[in-house]
């Protein structure tokens, strides 16, 4: 009888720490989970809090484990680039030379610029600045493409903020939380982006296809477009500013396609921009 | 009191404690990018790995509230309709449970050919709830690479669980056996 007592009382006996759900724990479990699945496809919008919630509650574990992973891939990285760097060092060389001939023209054409928009009294575009933030977990599978970042509303990111990596626009903030926020990839099916393709001043929509290389939408039927054409945001519907460089114009299948700027392969780090709105001094200046 | 803390049930506890790191570990893959965005979509499914290895050799470990929770995590932070791991694992778990006996019998060998129909039928699966979901034609070939490679992780992973396997406490309760889990 003692014996049992102290069976009983120790957890020595049990095959798993914990059973919950017994016996019809699995029917119980699936008609919940059938509930959800049905409630979240009719209103997803309920479940971004619980979203940004678990976001912010599991990012240090993923941080935590993602961490060496990203510092070995960073190692090796470097390790074999230490043969490509002599190659790189001369082609910079070369670019920076150039690069400061650019450097005087645009120089000139700013002065130039800033004399049309005073003779011309244009209104001042609203200021922009980058807050910079780390990717903790890029969560792209076969059927969503997006990501995770160390930043939410404790360091002034809100929806709809552009993200850049690099050279351009790879995404938007689609979810904020305390300390962590979501991209969506501009390469995601639900991705719709106004875009402008330099040289032409045709407007279209850049449309995202789970590839690589989202496709041009909405373009009228005799436009003749140049494959290697600048293609930037064209500030359509307010939400982003004019101008954010995207990607240049590539054909895919015979149809328009862009190549992004943003490398999306190697992107540890990204550029959010915050756009606020110009002070009363700031436009009397 | 002391019986709680006696070294026999802290032995056990930090053993199924490793367990469970082992699974959150690998779980957690998910969500890490080893080598690039472009290869992240060829990344093996470790849940499915999970499950199948486990609800064979003892299911007892994978409750279905522990399922439900992963699954509904899972969906949240990959931007999935919520519900839908959930319910893809638990009837995964329900069939591979109800089969067990068989599954018990079979080699290793046999039980890697039946997760890899497995592994198919459950990607198809998410394929087809994805593409009615969004009222488009997805592509496959990324989700067949995805599932090669899963077929090809699961050897070692197995392995991986094979070890673990031996190190967990036995499963017996009063009146349970072996194949009880």
């Amino acid at each position: 009888m003692k014996n049992l007592r102290s069976r009983k009382s120790s957890i020595s006996g049990i095959a798993s720490p914990f059973n919950l759900g017994g016996r019809f724990g699995t029917v119980i479990f699936l008609i919940l989970s059938i509930f959800l699945f049905a409630f979240s496809t009719t209103n997803n919008q309920y479940f971004s809090g619980a979203r940004t919630t678990v976001m912010d509650g599991v990012s240090p574990v993923i941080n935590a484990v993602g961490l060496p992973f990203q510092n070995l891939s960073k190692s090796v990285s470097s390790l074999s680039g230490l043969s490509t760097l002599r190659a790189e060092n001369t082609k910079l060389k070369a670019e920076n030379v150039r690069l400061r001939e650019w450097y005087q023209t645009a120089l000139m054409l700013q002065a130039e610029n800033q004399a049309y928009h005073r003779l011309l009294n244009v209104k001042i575009d609203a200021q922009q600045n980058f807050i910079t933030s780390r990717v903790i977990s890029d969560n792209s599978n076969s059927f969503v493409k997006s990501a995770i970042l160390a930043s939410g509303k404790d360091q002034a990111v809100e929806k709809n903020q552009a993200v850049l990596s690099g050279e351009g626009m790879i995404g938007r903030i689609i979810e904020v939380g305390e300390k962590t926020s979501r991209i969506l990839l501009l390469t995601d099916i639900n991705s719709k982006l106004p875009i402008l393709i330099e040289g032409t001043s045709q407007k279209a929509i850049m449309a995202g296809d789970n590839s690589l290389l989202p496709v041009v939408k909405h373009l009228p039927k005799d436009t003749s477009l140049t494959v290697g054409s600048r293609v930037v945001t064209s500030g359509d519907g307010g939400i982003f500013p004019p101008g954010l460089p995207v990607g240049r114009l590539v054909k895919k299948s015979g149809a328009f396609s862009v190549q992004l700027y943003g490398n999306l392969d190697k992107i540890l780090f990204v550029r959010i921009l915050n756009t606020s709105k110009p002070s009363l001094m700031e436009i009397n200046n | 009191m002391n019986n709680f803390f006696s070294y026999e049930n802290m032995n056990r506890l930090g053993r199924f404690f490793f367990f469970y790191s082992i699974i959150l570990l690998l779980l957690s893959f998910e969500f890490i990018n080893f080598f690039s965005i472009s290869l992240k979509s060829y990344q093996p499914t470790f849940i499915y790995i999970v499950v199948f290895f486990w609800s064979v050799y003892r299911p007892s470990l994978l409750p279905p509230i522990l399922l439900f929770v992963v699954g509904v995590v899972q969906d949240i932070l990959l931007l999935y309709p919520v519900g839908l791991h959930a319910i893809l694992l638990l009837v995964f778990q329900f069939f591979i449970v109800r089969q067990r006996l068989f599954l018990l019998g079979q080699t290793h060998f046999a039980l890697w050919m039946i997760f890899s129909v497995s592994c198919f039928l459950l990607l198809s699966l998410e394929w087809f709830v994805f593409s009615i979901y969004h009222w488009s034609i997805y592509d496959f070939e990324g989700l067949a690479v995805k599932g090669i490679i899963s077929i090809l992780v699961y050897p070692f992973v197995s392995l991986l669980f094979w070890w673990v396997y031996k190190i967990l406490p036995t499963a017996y309760k009063s009146g349970q056996s072996f194949i009880d889990g």
